[in-house]
């Protein structure tokens, strides 16, 4: 293959991770636009279960139950907890979402020939961690997990670097530094009885503030994967196939540098055919938990803490789930 | 330009790129060839996504969400460079090196794809049953005895090796995408060459019509199709092929986007 093949590999690459995400990058931003605008955060706080493990639980159950993509997820999971859902709940639908929800299982089965052990497995794993994670967060304010806005001065408080124009919006920002800055954060909506216009308005705005933010880093973190797939040689993976102890981190890092969309990655991992069943179950299991565009829109949302237990949280249930597996059945593949 | 006007201008940018964007991808799935990025089922959520991106995208344009940032600009130009390298045809220029089949080059209109047969195929006066490499790996990998009596046609790119050529066989690929081009993954199947008949030469478009034979266990192991990032080929299974038709190749034809689990099957 010469260079020029690596190039086009590289963009058309890249450009198909952004092209298949931006949908769901978009449906995750309408949709936290929508919670910012029309979600009274008096009614979450009523309504969600409050102790540590249900709401972890109630996180997990919400996650199965709402087949999205990971990319469109952790904006939206920023807002729920503005809107004061529970830090366990968030983070556990955040992180089950994209493969505990039937869309995946069944894709996960397709790729596998009918044989539900793979799909059990995965959804298993991704749930310990999500538990795992979400039951950390639930002992911990929300706004102990967020980075805070300060640094980029909203101009009405809403959170986002509105510029021009949008002052005339909204009304002055209520609470500087603080991080998630809504106004509606920060006051009950019926305090602010805001017109039709004013909350549709607000909610567009919100949406594409949202968009922009993690557009930006799905373009980074998809020109990194493509770059992985276009220029590591096949023979590097493959020298790891071999070796249970090898195989097992090697495709959990293979999982983080592809960034594969939890729809998808279950072909991938299929292809992997003389690989160890639990080093498959590694890949399937934490790439749509960690990877690196996950990464890079962590670390502009979530506190440094939060972002290392997210990356280490998960990796570490995987990496023993999988040597448990591969232990018990003696690295078959 | 003054300041003003240039920081006016700036603040637009983002709303002008998701403008442009929406306009591509809206021309990608009506008029180019989309099936280059993404399998084609996601058609209407592309287009239903550019549509939504070019309502928000004329909304920032008029009334700017952000203050603009250089790394977002540079994303966007980015993003521009490789649309034009890829829409572009960085593929002709590479193709004068040597030749990969999974690059081909974007065409003005997209090419119309090869009609599905309607039935069964015929080749020197038998019928066929047309299957994909994915759909003909699967059946091979149930390893029913009926399926392996049945007779079968597949279409696929011919990669030579010096072991495979030293047993009459050659493998025939084509590339899965499930999602997108990204999670592409080649499939491939051993052919075992009719009795007499030359090898066809690598990299060749053509169908086999043939029937599956159990490989014998010492031919078993793995093959891995050199310069593809991953590739499944069947290991236990041949197509001991009676009749090879060398065929045109419909680009988008490369790539597989359907498998069915019986008859009629995707081809």
């Amino acid at each position: 293959m010469n260079a020029l093949h690596n190039l086009d590999l590289f963009a058309q690459a890249t450009l198909s991770i952004v092209f298949e995400a931006i949908p769901f990058l978009l449906l995750g931003s309408i949709a936290s636009g929508l919670v910012e605008a029309y979600v009274p955060r008096d009614k979450v706080e009523r309504f969600l279960p409050k102790g540590r493990l249900t709401a972890t639980l109630f996180g997990l159950a919400l996650g199965a139950a709402t087949p999205c993509c990971e990319c469109g997820v952790v904006f939206l999971a920023r807002r729920l907890l503005g809107k004061g859902v529970p830090a366990g709940a968030a983070l556990a639908f955040m992180l089950a979402a994209p493969v505990v929800n039937p869309v995946s299982v069944l894709a996960t089965l397709v790729a596998f020939q009918g044989n539900p052990a793979m799909a059990i497995w995965r959804c298993l794993l991704v749930s310990a961690a999500a538990l795992a994670v979400g039951y950390w967060a639930g002992g911990r304010p929300a706004g102990s997990l967020v980075l805070p806005l300060a640094g980029r001065e909203p101009a009405c408080g809403c959170g986002h670097d509105h510029g021009p124009g949008h002052g005339r919006q909204h009304a002055p920002a209520t609470a500087p530094g603080s991080p998630f800055g809504s106004l509606a954060d920060a006051l009950p909506v019926s305090a602010l009885r805001p017109g039709r216009r004013g909350q549709a308005a607000s909610a567009m705005h919100h949406a594409m503030a949202d968009f922009l933010d993690m557009a930006m880093v799905l373009v980074i973190g998809s020109m990194a994967a493509a770059a992985f797939k276009a220029f590591v040689p096949a023979p590097v993976v493959m020298a790891m196939e071999n070796d249970l102890a090898l195989a097992i981190p090697g495709m959990m890092a293979l999982a983080v540098a592809l960034s594969l969309c939890s729809q998808a990655d279950a072909f991938v991992a299929a292809s992997f055919s003389t690989f160890p069943q639990a080093a498959k179950l590694a890949f399937l299991a934490l790439g749509p938990m960690l990877d690196l565009k996950l990464l890079l829109m962590w670390r502009q949302v979530f506190t440094p803490r939060l972002v290392r237990v997210l990356v280490f949280a998960p990796a570490a249930v995987v990496f023993a789930g999988c040597v448990i597996l591969g232990v018990i059945q003696g690295g078959a593949s | 330009m003054s300041p003003a006007t240039f920081r006016a201008l700036a603040a637009r940018l983002d709303g002008a790129a998701m403008l442009a964007l929406a306009g591509f991808l809206g021309w990608l799935v009506l008029f180019g060839d989309y099936w280059m990025y993404l399998n084609p089922r996601f058609k209407p959520v592309t287009l239903a996504a550019a549509a939504v991106l070019a309502v928000l995208g004329g909304y920032a344009a008029l009334r700017p969400v952000s203050r603009p940032r250089l790394g977002r600009g540079l994303c966007y130009l980015a993003l521009a460079a490789m649309i034009a390298a890829v829409q572009g045809g960085v593929q002709a220029v590479s193709r004068q090196v040597d030749s990969d089949p999974f690059f081909v080059e974007p065409t003005l209109p997209a090419p119309e794809r090869s009609p599905a047969p309607a039935g069964r195929m015929q080749a020197g006066g038998r019928e066929y049953i047309p299957i994909n490499a994915g759909e003909l790996f699967d059946v091979a990998a149930k390893g029913t005895a009926e399926a392996f009596a049945r007779p079968y046609v597949m279409r696929g790119f011919v990669h030579r090796s010096p072991e495979l050529d030293a047993r009459g066989q050659f493998v025939l690929y084509r590339l899965a995408v499930w999602c997108c081009f990204a999670d592409g993954t080649a499939v491939g199947f051993k052919v075992q060459a009719p009795a007499g008949a030359p090898l066809p030469a690598d990299k060749a478009w053509l169908a086999a019509y043939g029937r599956l034979a159990a490989l014998p266990e010492d031919q078993r192991r793995e093959y891995v199709l050199p310069g593809m990032a991953f590739s499944s080929v069947a290991p236990g299974a041949v197509l001991a092929a009676e009749h090879l038709e060398p065929l045109t190749l419909v680009p988008e034809d490369a790539y597989m986007f359907e498998w069915r689990q019986a008859e009629p099957y995707a081809y």
